[in-house]
């Protein structure tokens, strides 16, 4: 019995010690260079344009931060796209975080600061933020700071969201060429719906690349969202022509909320779209398709045209262009339906994501300092090529910006259109380049004038620095701008509400479940009105009272 | 028989110590890893909070499974699992018996064995992969319907039509595992005593009825022990298949409770809802079991545990 026993205890001891290794204490690790070991999480992207042998963990970004600071950054988890939310999830749910990590949304930030999972970074960043920095900020009027901050606690660092204009529809140009159709004719930067829909009619017809089903309109099935970069694929720009805006909670001039996306005017929208389905014109597998399928579509020529942001070719339609050099894009914003001659367009400025640090975190200032580095000393430096050739080297192969240590932007609220018209100018000789102020900007001219200079055939990387900052920005969003003729909406902020994190998934499950069948036509839509009141019975009358209640104390 | 089992008990009274200690590491691993988690149930009666922990967090008694029954699509959902779980038990039992009766006939080696061979290989492979495979096969232009085009008929949206997708469900899933659970049927067969059938051949019995009169019934008691294994999983209607295959314009026919619940739970981080809703799964399952082994018990007097 003797031995027995001793075999069971060993046995017992050896299954809790594999156990307990598995949760690890918050010591301080070094590596064998003395380097601190950090560790953080990363949101990747599937073309992320790396060099050979680089990664996530080991790139021109972390071996600069290895040099600068000394601290070795090791990925908890490396995750694409809406992966990324679920990995964020899961480490606060099993309160296994890494050291940083960027949190894509307000709800998460702040259920990490009512939980105490993250640092206060107020006095680190008072001491630590680079005069730069902190007037990037400033350029925001705080709005981003403010967001970041509880009970005057500044809780996290804000990626900021510069205001990005009206939303765009892509067209194969070259398909355009081909068939002779002329868009745009008074030259300001948008196109009608009519224009749009006979553009998609004359492709599906016509069939330019000779496939075997061609679409005319390919849509993911949530149709609508906020956010401007999360309007790829969807409908949003459509529908702002109709002055819907679904998805957003607004507010009206005596101050009354309401949600976008149970208006007359959306009602409007999905009767059009509804046309579109009916005709043959929106993909008639509309409802099923993955955001994979449609860039797949693109990629294959079965369809021309692709709703989303500015710089929707720096990550998806270069894809297109690579397997298929021919293949050109060119960027309409659309025109309102109530032929006013204005562009609809909603302006977001504030903060996108948010840099935390784990509470406990030895040292909440590397966030800051990382920061610095790569947001200011880099871009500032007077001669990038010179200073960190291996970084010029990235920003010449257009590698993703996922590859730095964290994926937000820190950008001055006044970069976005007026830099990129201040660089087509540069590019169209109406200065000299080498009087552009910011160095990355020179960058971008000089890559953007290869392609001006000689059209036939650019490198992808030169052509995506093109399509976006020249054509994109600096003349389809510009122009508009230019023209006095931009109606943007600003959606009040509500943050924290308790019945939209309550009821939020289902009233989504709801809304898009309801939205693909009235423009399929399975559920008529003379049941709108059934749709606003189911909405508002599972939960919306709800968040609606709560965000009135917020809206009605900031009003005073 | 009789003098078997006593061989048996004695070596185990000599070696006792020995088999127990050959269960040692079953029950340990139980109870670390099935055993000891089941605190974290306690979360489904509250307000759970990651930072604090099971231990820390507020309890709001049966808030949550309230909650679980106002949810405006429960039923809905709720139906569809059961209707997607049913009809896959019943096909997943059946087809199998059938190809096992059938693939025991064939006398040729290496056919029954390369037949086997391909049968199983979907089981291996994951929904994941699986998903994309089905989705080329199905959808508006994927090669079935180029098939029904060919024969003149129109296309189906089988993905995106709340009347076939959850027939494309079951479909599939009795396509991936029937030839692995045919497995255990084909071991079963094969333990049936050869006397019988010799038997049965000298009363002129034919094949069918020799199917009818001794395979079947030889086979009879894994079947109910497989089927009772199986009613605790009729409210898992598989989420790596659901979740693969479907898109909101099937949610009506295709969201399973694990789908909902984790759209509803999980994405929103309300971990508490989760764990609710996989208690009443668990208890569901648990009285199943127990009701359906008592009903095997007093219908035809076998007991299976």
């Amino acid at each position: 019995m003797g031995k027995m026993r001793k075999f069971l205890i060993g046995f017992v001891v050896l299954s809790s010690a594999l156990l307990v290794t598995g949760c690890g204490g918050g010591k301080e690790t070094k590596n064998a260079k003395g380097d601190l070991i950090v560790t953080i999480g990363r949101q990747t992207i599937q073309n992320s344009k790396l060099p050979k042998g680089d990664t996530y963990e080991n790139n021109a970004y972390t071996k600069l931060v290895e040099k600068k600071l000394g601290v070795e950054l090791k990925s908890t988890f490396e995750a694409n796209g809406e992966d990324y939310d679920r990995q964020v999830s899961l480490a606060i749910a099993s309160g296994d975080m890494p050291d940083l990590m960027v949190v894509n949304s307000y709800d998460e930030l702040k259920e990490l600061v009512d939980n105490d999972l993250i640092e206060d970074l107020t006095n680190y960043y008072d001491k630590n933020a680079s005069k730069n920095i902190k007037e990037i900020y400033e350029s925001y009027d705080s709005i981003p700071l403010k967001e970041a901050t509880f009970d005057d606690k500044l809780m996290a660092i804000p990626g900021t969201s510069v205001d990005d204009g009206p939303g765009l529809v892509w067209i194969r140009k070259d398909w355009l060429d081909k068939l002779g159709i002329k868009l745009d004719a008074d030259g300001n930067g948008a196109i009608t719906l009519e224009e749009l829909k006979a553009t998609a009619k004359t492709f599906v017809d016509k069939n330019p690349d000779n496939v075997a089903k061609p679409v005319g309109l390919a849509l993911n099935y949530w149709l609508a969202a906020t956010g401007y970069g999360n309007s790829t694929f969807t409908s949003s720009t459509i529908m702002h022509s109709f002055g819907a805006f679904p998805r957003y909670y607004l507010a009206d001039k005596s101050g009354k909320v309401y949600y976008g996306s149970t208006t007359n005017e959306t009602k409007k929208a999905l009767t059009y779209l509804k046309s579109w389905y009916d005709e043959g014109l929106l993909d008639p597998q509309f409802g099923t398709r993955t955001f994979d399928d449609i860039t797949a579509m693109l990629i294959n020529g079965e369809t021309g045209i692709a709703p989303g942001p500015w710089h929707l070719p720096g990550w998806n339609l270069s894809q297109v262009k690579e397997s298929n050099p021919e293949a050109d894009f060119v960027p309409y914003a659309i025109e309102n339906q109530n032929g006013d001659g204005k562009i609809n367009a909603t302006s977001d400025k504030g903060a996108g994501s948010f840099i935390v640090v784990k509470k406990g975190f030895a040292h909440p200032e590397l966030a800051l300092k990382i920061v610095n580095l790569i947001y200011d000393k880099v871009p500032n430096s007077d001669n990038i090529q010179k200073e960190y050739p291996d970084l010029y080297k990235y920003s010449q192969l257009d590698v993703d910006g996922t590859a730095r240590p964290f994926n937000v932007e820190i950008y001055d609220a006044n970069s976005g259109i007026e830099d990129s018209v201040q660089i087509a100018d540069a590019v169209d000789g109406k200065i000299n380049i080498n009087d552009l102020t910011k160095p990355t900007d020179k960058t971008l001219a000089q890559s953007i004038k290869k392609v001006v200079d000689n059209p036939k055939d650019p490198d992808i990387n030169d052509w995506n620095k093109y399509i976006t900052t020249y054509v994109a920005r600096a003349k389809t969003m510009a122009i508009p701008r230019e023209l006095g003729i931009l109606n943007e909406i600003v959606p009040p902020k509500f943050h924290g509400i308790k019945a939209l994190e309550k009821n939020g998934a289902q009233l989504t499950k709801l809304e898009e479940e309801t939205f693909i069948k009235f423009v399929t036509g399975e559920e008529s839509l003379a049941n709108f009105d059934q749709f606003i009141a189911n909405w508002k019975k599972q939960g919306g009358s709800d968040v609606l009272k709560e965000m009135q209640k917020v809206q009605d104390s900031s009003d005073k | 028989m009789e003098i078997q089992h006593k061989k048996i008990k004695k070596r185990v009274t000599r070696n006792e110590l020995l088999f127990i200690a050959m269960v040692i590491p079953g029950i340990v691993f139980l109870l670390i890893f099935s055993y000891a988690p089941m605190y974290g149930l306690l979360m489904a009666f509250q307000d759970y909070i990651p930072a604090k922990g099971v231990f820390g967090s507020k309890f709001v008694g049966l808030e949550h499974f309230q909650y679980i029954l106002k949810l405006p699509d429960i039923a809905q959902v709720t139906k569809n699992t059961l209707y997607i779980a049913i009809m896959k038990m019943i096909f997943n039992t059946v087809l199998p018996i059938t190809f096992a009766i059938l693939l025991n006939e064939i006398r040729v080696l290496w056919v029954k064995k390369s037949v086997q061979t391909i049968v199983y290989l979907p089981h291996f492979l994951s929904w994941v992969v699986l998903a994309s495979v089905v989705v080329n096969l199905f959808n508006l232009d994927g090669t079935i319907n180029q098939i029904l085009n060919q024969f003149g008929l129109s296309s189906l949206n089988f993905l995106g039509s709340n009347q076939l997708f959850p027939n494309l469900l079951i479909g599939t899933d009795v396509w991936k595992e029937f030839g692995y659970s045919s497995i255990v049927y084909l071991a079963a067969i094969t333990s049936i005593d050869p006397g019988l059938y010799e038997a049965a051949t000298m009363d002129g019995a034919t094949w069918i009825r020799k199917v009818w009169h001794v395979t079947l019934p030889g086979m009879l008691p894994f079947i109910l022990l497989l089927t009772i294994l199986n009613v605790p999983n009729i409210l898992n209607a598989g989420f790596d298949q659901v979740y693969n295959l479907y898109s909101p314009i099937v949610y009506k026919s295709g969201d399973v409770l694990d789908t909902y619940i984790y759209r509803i739970g999980l994405i929103g981080r309300q971990y508490s809802l989760g764990t609710a809703v996989g208690l009443v799964k668990s208890v569901i399952g648990l009285v199943l079991i127990f009701g359906s082994n008592k009903f095997v018990e007093k219908k035809m007097n076998r007991v299976m545990f």
